[in-house]
């Protein structure tokens, strides 16, 4: 349904984008998922018809749409990372507004006024002024104006940023019912590793301006299927407790968490037995520790050496 | 495009402290400077159209001006139809006579009133005792003098006088210049009169239009400061209208509009067009009440208001041109120094173009400067237009307008980013 082939952006000497492709099957919910400056927001602007790429294509249902932005406009919903609202404005003048450039009048925009503000839970406060809502109740009003014009394709830029978990939970359970109740195509960029794998069939990894890995869930956490996340807790942390343990064979990456360490390791049964006494030798005392299957933010940050959230 | 129109609208409706910028704060500075200068403006024009008494002493005798000539033609060695048009000229040429012409217009009459004299000591004793403000004075053998002088291009020997009271004196002023004007207007006259063929010089309103300066109808300080701060504050509107363009392109609210298919020029356009016609009301609202509450424009006729309308139109749309430059420069550069750099540069605009005080106190440097700013030539036109100025001769002006215009909106059309949206 919509294809991206090998695209690129510069700005300046900065390489934004670098020969990225992807693609979305119509009903699929796809996840682009990198930390702050992998180029998720570049990404979304030249498939939002918004930002002509350097090079490459990209096309919808088999149609260039750099050179034909108008056949995939009509039928695109963008949710940017900004609220990109009239605060000044009601929820109600600003989707009125919105609803009337894509063409929609009468008793047809005031109903879909109505099911959307009613979609994202607003219908009561719908008459007050954008600027005294709450930081999630901006994020919901902004996602309900992307929905208007019952949009086939779905692209929201990291749309929970900086929200309650009330919000959140909130827009994650209207995404979802958009996407299975209403088989829309959803592109959702997020660097909540959490919110990716909630909500998206097929995930694409981006760092540095390239796709670093694909596929479902389960396919990039198999890319670590020999290995495990071991979390130690310990009553004081110790610059030579934690080199010895960088240095040990077993071992492949090792970051600081608040209370410890976490350790992607290969699995191997002795390596707990090691730990424990390397503790000993460096009186350090472990008040907890726990195995865990590996996670989207484990498999990021073994084939990029970084936390998403870096 | 009608949307996005509808929208700015709403928008500005929302803002309080904007709708204070653009209507309250000119409307409050029309008071206190209409009151603060008004008896200062009054005054100097309530001097202007007094009518004062200029003595006349006519030292030559008309026969032995015309017996003079011709016996100067009887001198000259010229056929028997150059005789007869040369003394046909002389009579029709005669500066005394354009001069008494000129003091019978209806314009000059308001201001002076010419009273003979037998004598210049009894006009001099007159002047003295503040009997009359001045004194023109025809010596003898003048217009033979210049009759000589312009048509066979003797010498001058003698010249008109003019004494005063006291040269500084506002009616004094206006007298030299009446005069000078007249006398400008003469030479230049009869200078083309060999030239062109034609000895007559018998449209006489010509004189009038170099003397329309002394002649104009007075200003008051409610008339200049409605015009003056009209003018300045809806320079405003641009400043506004752009700032907000940039804030829907930080906001991506522009992204949006633009995912929407409409067309980026299309929402340049709308800025323009919205920006044209807050401007337009804004400045009728101002006039409106301006001549509401201080009668700015009462008794003028149906036409003049039309023509106020029209002004106030090509204003509008010039303020919509700007308006287009600067939202074209400041997302065209990702920028919005642009137009905080024009917000601050209003005030300089707004003392080049004259909205402070009138630029008759500047140099002649400043005059023209202030002529080319937007405002400054707008804030010419329609105090022209109140001075009693026909349409007509105020269109130069308007045309510069327009040009401005034009230049504005077509640089912003091409600076207009069309590819990057977002």
């Amino acid at each position: 349904m919509l294809e991206v082939r090998e695209i690129s952006k510069s700005f300046k000497k900065t390489v934004a984008v670098d020969h990225l492709s992807m693609y979305i099957e119509k009903g699929e919910s796809v996840g682009l998922l990198g930390p702050n400056g992998a180029g998720k927001s570049t990404t979304i602007s030249m498939i939002s018809t918004l930002l002509p790429p350097d090079n490459g294509t990209i096309e919808y249902k088999n149609i260039n749409i750099l050179k034909n932005a108008s056949t995939i406009r009509p039928v695109l919903g963008v949710v940017p990372q900004e609220i990109a609202l009239y605060e000044e404005l009601s929820a109600y003048e600003n989707m009125r507004f919105f609803g009337k450039i894509y063409g929609l009048k009468g008793t047809a925009l005031n109903r879909k006024v109505d099911e959307v503000l009613k979609l994202v839970g607003l219908t009561e406060r719908r008459k007050e002024p954008v600027k005294n809502y709450s930081g999630g109740m901006k994020r919901r009003i902004n996602l309900a104006v992307a929905l208007l014009h019952d949009p086939e394709v779905l692209i929201m830029d990291e749309p929970t940023v900086g929200i309650d978990p009330q919000s959140r939970n909130h827009i994650l359970d209207t995404i979802r019912k958009l996407n299975v109740e209403h088989n829309l195509t959803i592109l959702y960029t997020s660097h909540y590793m959490d919110e990716v794998e909630k909500l998206c069939d097929r995930i694409y990894i981006m760092d540095n301006g390239k796709i670093v890995a694909s596929g479902t869930n389960e396919e990039l956490k198999s890319l670590l299927s020999n290995e495990e996340t071991v979390e130690i807790e310990v009553k004081t942390k110790k610059v030579e407790f934690a080199e010895v343990l960088k240095k040990h064979p077993d071992v492949n990456q090792l970051y600081e968490t608040t209370k410890g360490y976490r350790l992607i390791v290969s699995k191997r049964d002795e390596l707990l037995v090691d730990i424990f006494r390397q503790a000993a030798l460096h009186e350090v005392t472990v008040t907890g520790i726990q195995v865990k299957e590996p996670t989207l933010e484990d498999v990021f940050l073994h084939l990029t050496g970084r936390k998403l959230r870096d | 495009m009608k949307e996005l129109i509808k929208k700015d609208f709403l928008l500005l409706s929302k803002n309080k402290s904007e709708l204070i910028e653009l209507l309250l704060t000119p409307f409050l500075l029309i008071c206190i400077l209409g009151f603060a200068l008004g008896n200062l403006m009054n005054n100097s024009a309530e001097n202007t159209i007094e009518t004062t008494i200029v003595g006349f002493v006519n030292d030559q005798n008309d026969e032995t001006v015309k017996a003079d000539f011709e016996a100067k033609l009887d001198e000259e060695n010229v056929t028997d139809l150059e005789y007869q048009q040369l003394l046909e000229a002389s009579s029709e040429l005669d500066p005394v006579f354009h001069l008494k012409q000129l003091f019978e217009q209806e314009e000059i009459k308001e201001l002076f009133h010419l009273k003979a004299f037998e004598s210049i000591d009894s006009a001099q004793k007159a002047l003295e005792n503040d009997e009359i403000g001045g004194i023109i004075h025809v010596p003898d053998q003048f217009s033979l003098s210049v009759l000589n002088s312009t048509l066979f291009g003797e010498e001058l020997k003698t010249e008109l006088n003019v004494m005063t009271q006291d040269p500084n004196q506002i009616r004094s002023i206006t007298l030299t210049s009446v005069l000078d004007s007249f006398i400008n207007e003469y030479n230049f006259q009869t200078s083309i009169v060999p030239f062109a063929g034609d000895t007559t010089i018998d449209d006489t309103s010509r004189y009038g239009g170099t003397l329309t300066v002394s002649t104009e109808e007075p200003i008051s300080a409610f008339q200049y400061y409605t015009l003056g701060m009209g003018v300045f504050y809806a320079l405003s509107i641009s400043t506004i209208i752009a700032n907000r363009s940039f804030r829907e392109k930080e906001t991506h609210v522009f992204a949006r509009i633009m995912i929407s298919n409409q067309s980026p020029l299309s929402y340049l356009m709308s800025k323009m067009v919205s920006s044209s016609l807050i401007a337009f009301m804004q400045l009728s609202l101002l006039f409106g009440l301006s001549n509401l509450v201080f009668g700015i424009f009462s008794g003028r006729p149906s036409s003049f208001w039309l023509d106020i309308a029209l002004i106030t139109a090509i204003y509008s749309l010039l303020i919509g041109s700007i308006t287009s430059l600067l939202t074209s420069i400041s997302l065209y550069g990702n920028e919005i120094k642009i137009v905080n750099f024009f917000g601050s540069f209003t005030a300089v605009l707004a003392f080049l173009g004259g909205s402070f005080t009138p630029t008759e106190n500047f140099s002649d440097l400043i005059k023209t400067i202030g002529d080319w700013t937007p405002n400054g030539a707008t804030l010419t036109s329609y105090l022209q237009l109140l001075m009693g100025f026909e349409i007509q001769e105020i269109l130069p002006l308007l045309a510069r307008v327009i040009g401005m215009s034009i230049v504005s909106l077509t640089v912003a059309v091409l600076l207009f980013p069309k590819r990057r949206l977002d």
